[in-house]
């Protein structure tokens, strides 16, 4: 697992569960973010869902994708913890907004 | 939405109209998730630009720049449209197939035996050729090591001076280690048989890597303490059969050449010893021999002689060069020592330890034969195929015409036909698996239970390297077969194809197929002609004079040396046994000899005349009195041994023709004298020549001895019955059985099977291009059959023309048949003109045949075409037979 896939898993684990919220707390291009969702999905370290389309509706915004970590992917974030020191040192604040 | 408004969106908010550009090359099952997930970041993004500080252009700029990020999203997702595009290329190709179930059918059937064919040929090489040693680990690194002679082209055996200081001086190998494969006589309260085994050195398992199933393997200590208790391993196999798998075997005393030995353990189940082929059952410590065979242990302070096979392991990033360079060096030490006239192998070390390199050489010798055949054989299948898709094609022009209108690339299209040809060829290729399995059975029945050195008694199953091959031709057929209608399908000429038909349209593919007709005739040609060559040599083979009696011959070998048997005893022995064995009703005659005709391990030493050192190399067999008689040999000159040559009379031998001609050219023998095994012998008599070697070779020159004289404790008894129906192999058992019941009996065979045998080769490459080149026969006249019956339904409104104009039925039969019997000429003459070019490749695999023979090239080419007449006449007769105005009607 590379760096920024990493990093991109560490903040889902945190709280930050679609799009716009991890780009804006990872500071990476949503052209590095979304396709490192895609693949964390694909190799089952996390799920998603779509939101319900009337909560949507009600913010007047389009529907969101939310992501969860899987049992998987904690353990995987765990072995990239340890390989990766700095994730740990500079950790992500905790989202309270899922 | 209007357009106004719609451009108004676009100018206002550019970035969600770049994420729906973009979204254009998502694929089309992922659009609708992506573009939805982009807009909800973007729109997030703007809310939170706005709530700032009211979106200026900054923020735009910042929006637009971000939406385009979008592009490497989904640049990223390219890999899964392709997929997709798999999918359905492949949905679409088993759609159609299923819609056409007859064609599907024959297209699959044709390919299955076609790659059956050669699967269960690559079944056998692998088993044979490929398949490491198993039960070793990483039997990669494992290389043999020995010394290389320059007029030898295999590595001879090692001494164990050699073996010793290679050990202790090279740092490049875990090893060597070393092996001298050995026969055993086991006794374990349920009598005595014979079983091949090893003594190898102490760190023989340690090299190769092996495990122990039950207790523990061979080490060191046990080598060096190989004075006090003698050990043994046995194999897995030996374990369960003679065992039962005893699991109190490990520390039981067990009885070796009437040895007490203890059984310290039992080796992994997959490891059979060091030569595949050839499977141990029984290990010993190499240095038991000083205990057990002082004679030999001689040679263990000897540096000259050949007589260990030495291997080891290379050290991980040891390559064999680096290996030889140091053991080179290593011998040179002791080469400094040695007379300047001495001899100075260089070092060999080869990689794939466990096969013999002359055994190897033989088998490839024979192989290319097989190969070749299957190979044709696909490539017919391959060209029927093909030529069933093209009719296909022409079919589907329509089709194809209509997705190139509405906008399909051609690679499109001729990745999509390539598509349903790697279906059918898959296809094929699973079926192909089974009929794979069904040959290598038939195969492996044509195959005697050894040959040379090599045991068939392998398992001949496949296994992933079968299943890859498998795949690899299945693949590559499809592509070959595939490509051409392919790319014929795909050049559709969109306009005329999908206007209504006019006559001639079909008429390039036809040619193509008629070029596929031709090419299958001419394989087919080269098949026949091949097997037609091997039949005749069979043929020809078994009407070989042996210069003996074949027939209603047992033979069996008795080794009394392993039983411990002293001279006398031994002498007491043969004796008695071959009295009883003559006394038995029905039995005619019984001997002994020391070697079997038609084997290659047979002795062979100078013989002198009386008072010349001129030296004559001969063979030499050592027989009991009744030996002639028994084989039927005849005496030509003088006498046979009788019960009087022994060794208190003066030393006898007897020569055969050609040993006669050469020895004295003139005059008769009987009564010259020869000095032989360092014994000057009385001639007393002249046989006549048998064949030696083998039945293609002119016999050689020949010596016997009566073994009364030379006695030798191994024979080959012979027993000659006077009705074939009586069951030598149990009398030679019960009356072996009756004088010493631990005394094995083996290799029990009758003498027509060793003769069998040795024409393993030539049976079975007759036997193979037989049937492969019928199988060939069979499908190049359903290709010839095919094309026919296509151009009658094609041209059916022309034919029909024809008859309506007053063309008569035999004018329209002679039509259809001239066109076949063309195309099957060209064949027969293509075919002729490659066999003349291939078949002096095989001139090594001839007997009493010639490569060229003209009986063979004349009935070969008049099957085909006969073939290929009625393989004519069919269509050609339906097309007669058509009524014009359906025919005309239909059009």
């Amino acid at each position: 697992m590379t760096l920024a896939t990493a990093t991109i898993l560490n903040a889902v684990s945190n709280g930050y569960t679609y799009g716009f919220d991890i780009v804006d707390v990872t500071g990476m291009p949503g052209g590095t973010v979304y396709p490192a969702l895609r693949r964390l999905e694909d190799a089952g370290f996390l799920s998603s869902r779509w939101e319900k389309e009337r909560v949507a509706h009600a913010e007047l915004r389009p529907r969101r994708r939310y992501y969860e970590v899987t049992r998987a992917g904690r353990e995987a974030l765990a072995e990239a913890m340890k390989r990766y020191r700095v994730i740990e040192q500079a950790p992500l604040p905790k989202s309270s907004r899922a | 939405m209007s357009v106004r408004s719609r451009w108004r969106a676009v100018i206002t908010r550019p970035h969600l109209a770049l994420i729906a550009l973009v979204g254009m090359i998502v694929p089309r099952r992922l659009r609708g998730d992506w573009r939805q997930e982009w807009e909800a970041e973007l729109d997030s993004r703007e809310r939170l630009f706005a709530e700032r500080d009211r979106l200026d252009r900054g923020d735009r700029l910042e929006l637009l720049k971000r939406s385009s990020s979008a592009f490497w999203d989904a640049l990223s997702l390219q890999r899964q449209r392709r997929e997709d595009e798999m999918i359905q290329d492949l949905r679409f190709a088993i759609r159609m197939f299923v819609r056409d179930p007859a064609l599907t059918a024959v297209a699959v059937a044709t390919l299955a035996l076609g790659i059956g064919a050669n699967t269960a040929v690559f079944s056998f090489a692998n088993a044979l050729l490929l398949r490491p040693l198993g039960g070793v680990a990483e039997p990669d690194r494992l290389v043999q090591i020995g010394r290389q002679y320059p007029d030898r082209p295999y590595l001879s055996d090692s001494s164990y001076p050699d073996y010793l200081d290679y050990r202790a001086q090279n740092s490049v190998l875990d090893g060597p280690a070393v092996v001298v494969p050995t026969a055993f006589h086991v006794s374990s309260g349920r009598g005595t048989e014979r079983v091949d085994g090893e003594l190898v050195s102490g760190n023989y398992f340690d090299v190769l890597g092996v495990t122990a199933a039950r207790g523990r393997l061979i080490t060191p200590a046990d080598d060096e303490n190989a004075s006090a208790e003698l050990v043994a391993v046995l194999s897995y196999r030996l374990w369960q059969r003679r065992f039962g798998s005893d699991e109190s075997i490990v520390g039981t005393r067990i009885k070796l050449d009437g040895r007490d030995v203890v059984v310290i353990g039992v080796a992994s189940e997959r490891f059979s010893g060091t030569r595949i082929g050839s499977p141990r059952d029984v290990w010993v410590p190499l240095l038991t021999i000083r205990q057990t065979a002082p004679q030999l242990a001689e040679r263990l302070s000897q540096r000259r002689p050949s007589w260990l096979e030495m291997f080891a392991r290379l050290k991980p990033g040891i390559t064999v060069e680096q290996a030889r360079a140091q053991l080179s060096t290593i011998a040179a030490r002791w080469y400094a020592e040695l007379p300047a006239t001495a001899v100075r192998p260089a070092v060999g070390i080869e990689r794939g330890l466990g096969r013999d390199a002359d055994v190897r050489r033989e088998l490839k010798r024979f192989a290319y034969l097989p190969f070749a055949a299957v190979g044709i054989v696909l490539l017919i299948a391959c060209a029927n195929v093909a030529g069933l898709l093209l009719a296909r094609a022409s079919g589907r022009q329509r089709e194809i015409a209509t997705r190139l209108a509405l906008g399909a690339g051609r690679i499109r299209i001729v990745r999509q036909l390539l598509a349903e040809s790697l279906t059918l060829a898959l296809a094929g290729g699973l079926a192909g698996l089974v009929v794979g399995r069904w040959l290598t059975d038939w195969l492996r029945s044509l195959l005697p239970e050894r040959y040379l050195f090599l045991s068939f008694d392998q398992d001949f199953s496949g296994d992933w390297r079968v299943f890859l091959f498998m795949l690899a031709i299945a693949t590559a057929t499809g592509i070959v077969f595939g490509l051409v209608p392919a790319l014929q399908g795909s050049r559709s000429a969109i306009v005329p194809a999908l206007k209504t038909s006019g006559i001639g349209r079909h008429a390039r593919r036809t040619g193509v197929r008629a070029v596929l007709v031709v090419t299958q005739v001419a394989l087919s040609l080269i098949l026949l002609v091949a097997g037609g060559l091997c039949v005749r040599t069979m043929r020809n083979a078994a009407t070989i004079d042996t210069g003996y009696q074949v027939q209603q011959i047992l033979t069996a070998r008795i080794d009394l040396a392993k039983q411990r048997y002293s001279e006398p005893a031994g002498r007491s022995f043969q004796q008695r046994l071959l009295e009883r064995l003559q006394a038995v009703p029905g039995v005619d005659a019984a001997a002994f000899a020391v070697t079997l005709p038609l084997n290659d391990s047979r002795f062979e030493d100078a013989v002198y005349r009386e008072g010349d050192q001129t030296r004559f190399q001969s063979f030499q067999n050592i027989i009991s009195p009744q030996y002639f008689r028994t084989m039927s040999i005849p005496v030509i000159a003088g006498r046979g041994f009788s019960g009087e040559d022994d060794v208190a009379s003066p030393g006898v031998a007897i020569v055969n023709q050609t040993l006669a001609a050469r020895l004295w050219a003139a005059g008769n023998p009987v009564g010259k004298r020869v000095t032989v095994n360092h014994r000057l012998v009385d001639v007393i008599g002249v046989v006549r020549d048998i064949k030696g070697r083998n039945l293609f070779e002119a016999p050689g020159p020949m010596v016997y001895l009566p073994l009364l004289q030379e006695y030798h404790p191994g024979t080959v008894l012979h027993v000659r019955a006077a009705v074939p129906s009586l069951d030598l192999a149990g009398i030679v058992r019960r009356e072996v059985q009756a004088f010493d019941s631990d005394l094995p009996v083996y290799a029990v065979k009758m003498l027509d099977e060793h003769l069998a045998a040795t024409l393993t080769p030539q049976r079975l490459t007759a036997h193979v291009l037989s049937a492969f080149s019928g199988l060939a026969l069979m499908l190049a006249v359903i290709g010839l059959y095919g094309l026919l019956a296509y151009t009658v339904t094609e041209r059916r409104s022309e034919i029909g023309l024809r008859v309506a104009l007053g063309a008569q039925r035999g004018d329209v039969l002679r039509l259809v048949v001239v066109r076949g019997m063309k195309l099957a000429l060209a064949g027969v003459g293509f075919g002729i003109a490659a066999a003349m070019g291939l078949t002096p490749l095989m001139k090594t695999l001839l007997f009493g045949v010639g490569p060229l023979d003209i009986a063979t090239f004349t009935a070969v080419p008049v099957l085909l075409l006969a073939a290929a007449l009625i393989a004519c006449y069919i269509p050609a007769r339906r097309a007669a037979r058509a009524d014009p105005r359906v025919a005309l009607r239909a059009e």
